[in-house]
């Protein structure tokens, strides 16, 4: 080999040593004597649906979060991810096998319990003396032993949205709500089995049916003949509710919202987190009061989302203790408080927190929706999620009558209980 | 800027986790020993061998990502090593087979303007889609424009965009180019005509969707509009005038890559109607003559390759008083119609130009498929005339000078 390959060589091991002690030097400076900060990855998805403009104000309302944090937690960088709740799993599995899975998830309970279940998040090892001064609702169903596999962060309570111009008294019984219809009242309802489930507790099947579409075969509970007798009850108001012209099922709640925020629809049941969108849109004729009970006077059960904090897999014991940190600090009464004030549609888990019901009715509707909420656990939460798709199929052929109400039924039944090689 | 190096602060802090940072020694481990295998105690390796032994280094690292994962680690970050390396060695391979069946030169050269540097935007894209995400980094706004944030993303597009239209533009419109021209029978100047506009319109197009993309609005390309024309008016009126006038000559059809013409005086060939002026090739002394494009717009151009391409040349030679003409004339043509590069319709023909001092003065002309063969071929005749008139013993006269010595 001549002079000149010699050189090339030389070089391209210089090169190489260089790369290897600047990796050492890298990695010592990490441990020696000044501490580096704690980097950590924070990813949020909230689902706030396709607006971009309540997505950018949570953003910011985030970031501030965070903001604030550091500003008390010196030596402590939180990297912010905003991301789609459909993407949010795939991305943490992504991330997960680089070893670069995030610290904290704040995300609703869905991918959370599919991520819990794949052991890409890992329980809390925060204890009963940190948490218990937070009174936090809710918090005993995500227990696994002394740990806590999600904590609940924020609630986000379902409501009967409407454009008070057109209806100056909002329904009060599922009956109201459709002879409202019938009177040219235009009606919005959706076809997501967990949006629409509120309609099913007032003919008392609701937490029927969400046992009975556990994933978990210990704990689902089929159908007694009770519990099918309601269902039935049910399936066959929402097919003669659509037979109103003016009553309208919509695939999911944001066309909801969009509708009503355009004024095709006057009347619709929407999360409490489309609030700012509407109100942008309908100014003062935006009006939001409690969904419609059912035939009997029960009063309306929906269920409520609720955001989970969670905790990533791949974290350092240091990027842990931040992590939690971050969670004891989003949780307190001051930053519980900001959020209910400032991200509109959101209710604190901290029961320390005063909801100001007399200053605010919006408040106090979304605090009485929230006592008849159902909340569900990971089991009811990723039933329901993982048969989205099938459940909207059943029930969008039933108020189109292309199948009877009892075929629904017994399609929902075979559903709920998969043969092995059906299961999801 | 410092949301930037907040972000890249983010990813150096993953390497405090061991099992990241175990990949990334891993990784340079693997890459390092490769080094050193191919460079230590043996020769340059042959080109094939050399890509071998790339694929058998991506295979290892595919093969170490696989089996972290069995220890409870993960190992997707050196299976993306993995990958991108096998991407590398794919194209080293298609580099080789290209070379076999295209000019080795034009290869190199289309690999250094174009794949290498698509190679690292995809290294440095691909590392970053996988620890962050490209919209989390892309998204981070480095400086104001126009009352707006340019994001790291708009910024890079800016940067780059325009260097890889121009220089990806090229191969595609060619392919392009070459299909018409096998379909619809084009005739190869028109064919790069319509390839020169397609670039142009293609590099058109890759502009204006960065200026939306990067936020200018109407006022803000009004604005540009509005400086450009007074700009055009005084500093860059040459350019502009040269610009238009080549698009206007592509769109006549007067002026291709291709054709060839008289330029002051000698015979040149087009070889490429750029956007300011004309590459042409004069054969004379296998000079280029870059031509401001506004000359052929704005005085005469001679042309052989207007309607057909067919030239006519001549060859004069003078044959002496004493030799027949109708003898002289039938040699001249019979010389020219055995030379294969004269075309055989029209046919050669010879003319008495003029009795002159010393001879008949004779005027054989003839046609060529190639303008730029004229003097080659012309060459060949006159030495073919020469042999031809001394097997018929004709006399090549000339002037003849007796000069007596006085006593």
């Amino acid at each position: 080999m001549g002079k000149a390959g010699q050189r090339v060589i030389r070089g391209r091991f210089r090169w190489g040593t260089g790369l290897a002690m600047a990796m050492a030097l890298l990695v010592g400076g990490c441990q020696g004597g000044h501490r580096p900060p704690e980097n950590l990855q924070v990813v949020i998805a909230t689902g706030a649906g396709s607006d971009q403009v309540v997505r950018s104000s949570l953003q910011r309302l985030a970031t501030q979060m965070t903001t604030e944090f550091m500003s008390n937690n010196p030596g402590t960088n939180l990297h912010l991810r905003f991301l789609e709740e459909g993407d949010l799993a795939a991305s943490v599995r992504d991330h997960s096998t680089l070893g670069a899975g995030p610290d904290v998830l704040i995300s609703r309970l869905a991918p959370v319990a599919a991520l819990s279940r794949e052991g890409l998040v890992v329980p809390s090892d925060l204890g009963p003396e940190q948490l218990d001064p937070l009174r936090i609702q809710f918090l005993q169903r995500f227990r696994q032993g002394n740990q806590f596999r999600a904590l609940p962060f924020l609630l986000q309570p379902s409501l009967a949205c409407y454009n008070r111009e057109r209806l100056p008294k909002p329904p009060a019984t599922l009956d109201e709500l459709v002879q409202r219809a019938a009177e040219g009242a235009r009606v919005g309802l959706p076809l997501q089995m967990d949006e629409l489930l509120w309609s099913a507790s007032g003919f008392g099947a609701s937490r029927p049916l969400l046992h009975a579409l556990e994933l978990d075969q210990g704990t689902r509970r089929p159908l007694s003949p009770i519990d099918r007798t309601n269902v039935l009850a049910w399936l066959n108001w929402l097919y003669r509710a659509n037979v109103q012209p003016t009553l309208q099922f919509v695939d999911t709640s944001d066309g909801l919202v969009q509708r009503l925020a355009s004024r095709q629809l006057d009347w619709i049941s929407c999360n409490a987190t489309a609030i700012p969108q509407l109100r942008r849109s309908l100014g003062s004729r935006l009006a939001v009061a409690l969904l419609p009970s059912g035939p009997n006077g029960e009063p309306a059960q929906p269920m409520a989302r609720l955001l989970l904090l969670s905790f990533g897999r791949d974290s350092t014991p240091g990027q842990r203790r931040v992590a939690e940190r971050f969670a004891l600090f989003v949780l307190n009464d001051f930053s519980q408080n900001n959020l209910m004030v400032r991200a509109v549609g959101n209710m604190p888990v901290n029961q320390n927190v005063i909801v100001p019901v007399k200053e605010s009715p919006q408040l106090a509707t979304m605090e009485r929706s929230l006592e008849n909420s159902i909340v569900p656990d990971f089991r009811q939460g990723i039933g329901l999620r993982s048969r989205t798709g099938e459940l909207r199929l059943l029930l969008k052929q039933n108020v189109y009558g292309e199948q009877s109400p009892e075929k629904v039924l017994e399609a929902i039944e075979a559903l709920a209980n998969p043969t092995p090689e059906r299961a999801p | 800027m410092t949301q930037l190096f907040y972000e890249i602060g983010g990813w150096i802090g993953l390497l405090g986790r061991g099992s990241v940072l175990l990949q990334v020694l891993v990784s340079v481990a693997l890459l390092l020993g490769y080094r050193a295998w191919r460079f230590r105690g043996r020769g340059a390796l042959s080109p094939w061998r050399a890509v071998l032994a790339k694929l058998v280094l991506a295979a290892l690292l595919s093969l170490v990502s696989l089996l972290l994962p069995k220890l409870g680690l993960p190992g997707g970050l050196v299976g993306l090593i993995g990958q991108l390396t096998a991407i590398w060695t794919a194209l080293s391979a298609l580099r080789l087979l290209l070379r076999r069946v295209v000019d080795g030169e034009e290869v190199d050269a289309y690999w250094q303007r174009a794949v290498l540097p698509l190679f690292l935007v995809l290294l440095v894209g691909g590392l970053i889609y996988r620890l962050d995400g490209l919209e989390a980094v892309g998204g981070v706004p480095v400086l104001k424009l126009f009352d707006k944030n340019l994001t790291l993303a708009n910024l890079l597009l800016l940067l780059g965009l325009p260097y890889f239209l121009v220089v990806l533009s090229e191969l595609p419109v060619v392919l392009l180019g070459n299909l018409l021209g096998r379909l619809i029978g084009m005739e190869p100047g028109n064919r790069k005509a319509l390839e020169l506009i397609l670039r142009y319109m293609l590099i058109g197009v890759g502009t204006i969707w960065l200026a939306d993309r990067i936020g200018l609005n109407s006022t803000a390309i009004a604005a540009i509009a509005g400086g450009l024309s007074v700009g055009l008016g005084f500093g860059v009126k040459e350019v502009f005038s040269n610009f238009v006038s080549g698009l206007w000559l592509l769109f006549e059809g007067s002026v291709h890559p291709g054709d060839v013409l008289i330029h002051e005086g000698d015979i040149c060939h087009v070889r490429k109607l750029g956007l300011r002026a004309t590459t042409l090739w004069r054969d004379g002394d296998n000079a280029e003559l870059l031509v401001p494009n506004q000359t052929f717009f704005t005085s005469t151009a001679t042309t052989y390759t207007g309607t057909d391409d067919r030239r006519r040349g001549q060859v004069l030679i003078g044959a002496g008083y004493q030799h027949d003409p109708e003898q002289v004339i039938a040699v001249l043509e019979e010389v020219a119609r055995t030379n294969p590069r004269v075309l055989a319709d029209p046919p050669p023909k010879v003319f008495v130009m003029d009795y002159g001092a010393s001879s008949i003065d004779y005027s054989l002309r003839f046609s060529m498929a190639d303008p730029m063969t004229n003097l080659g071929i012309s060459s060949e005749l006159r030495r073919a005339i020469w042999h031809a008139f001394q097997e018929h013993g004709i006399e090549i006269p000339f002037p003849q000078r007796v000069v007596h010595q006085a006593r």
